[in-house]
């Protein structure tokens, strides 16, 4: 094939859409474990209270209502 | 005996999609006909007034505008994003074909709430963009990128690019590469091929994925709020606000009727000009 420069194109092209298609769903995952109350990156420290919140008695389960 | 057999067995499959057509249907005309109506539920006099109102109120037509606008500038960049993914889905070959088809259908299978987060975190006044241009020293104080219409487009990008690329995609992979191969033969350059028989060919799947991109961006209520935080109104947060929060359920349908109309009317345009496009 005559055109062996254009695949490299595409192909740089195409990793391009791939960083944008994963950054948002890889970026929630840090975030997961932010000391921090607001959205932040990097996250501010490291804890699992976001989780100890959903689990059976955390603060999630016992909205008023 | 067997054509009496073979007209029961098409009623009963029949039977489904006339029964879901006929819900659909019975909603859209209840719709249609709530608009027409001074107030429902109690004043049901019939008159042209919600429209008239409707017509009269800037932020309503700025809402159709910016919804319109959104529909249009997301169902074209989605091409011509989506196209060179496409095509390297379907014509490269390389081990890591696989592997980008995964990534793309990847986002279909994460809530689109889990997604618009994860662009706050990116886009946000804290995010992952700011931080990293402060601590380059390209810029000494946050950027405002959220509140915006382009915002929301890479939003809705993000959300419906694999749509677009899927079908676009189904509809390159049928293209035999014979044809190519023989306006190559016969003298054409790579260029040439693509533009007079590959993209033709392939319009049809742009047409497709372009009505799907646009039907469900026209549609779409939690990225304009979330990425636009006030700032960018769709009828369908208008349709929301008019229905739920003010209760004027003859406003909202109005307005349903007149978004559904205008969706209508593109789609016709764009079919239109995709026919003519691909028949010369």
């Amino acid at each position: 094939m005559r055109s062996r420069a254009r695949p490299r194109y595409l192909d740089a092209f195409v990793a391009a859409i791939v960083v944008f298609l994963l950054a948002p769903i890889v970026v929630v995952l840090p975030s997961a474990f932010s000391s921090d109350v607001a959205l932040s990156f990097p996250p501010q420290g490291f804890s699992t209270r976001w989780f100890e919140n959903l689990s059976p008695g955390g603060n999630f389960c016992r909205l008023p209502g | 005996m067997r054509t009496v057999r073979s007209k029961l067995l098409i009623a009963l499959l029949l039977a489904p999609a006339v029964l879901i057509s006929m819900v659909m249907i019975a909603a859209i005309a209840t719709t249609l006909g709530i608009s027409f109506l001074r107030q429902f539920p109690g004043d049901l006099q019939v008159t042209l007034a919600n429209y008239i109102a409707f017509l009269s109120q800037p932020f309503l037509l700025k809402a159709a505008y910016q919804t319109m606008a959104l529909g249009l500038v997301v169902t074209a960049i989605c091409v011509v994003l989506g196209y060179p993914v496409a095509w390297f889905l379907v014509k490269r070959d390389t081990r890591f074909r696989n592997a980008v088809f995964l990534i793309v259908l990847a986002p279909l299978l994460v809530s689109i709430v889990v997604r618009t987060v994860g662009w706050i975190i990116i886009l946000g006044n804290e995010g992952l963009v700011n931080a990293l241009l402060i601590s380059l020293g390209v810029i000494d104080s946050s950027l405002q990128l959220m509140r915006s219409f382009w915002t929301v487009v890479v939003g809705l990008v993000h959300v419906l690019l694999p749509f677009m690329i899927l079908s676009i995609a189904s509809v390159l992979s049928k293209i035999d590469d014979d044809v190519i191969e023989a306006a190559m033969l016969l003298g054409a350059r790579p260029a040439t091929a693509f533009l007079k028989i590959t993209l033709p060919m392939s319009m049809q799947g742009v047409a497709a994925g372009s009505i799907i991109v646009f039907a469900l961006t026209i549609g779409t209520y939690l990225t304009p709020i979330w990425l636009g935080r006030g700032n960018v109104n769709v009828l369908a947060i208008s349709i929301h606000e008019q229905a739920l929060i003010s209760v004027e359920w003859s406003a909202a349908a109005t307005s349903a009727v007149l978004l559904t109309i205008m969706a209508l009317v593109f789609m016709a345009i764009f079919l239109a000009s995709i026919r003519r496009m691909t028949r010369r």
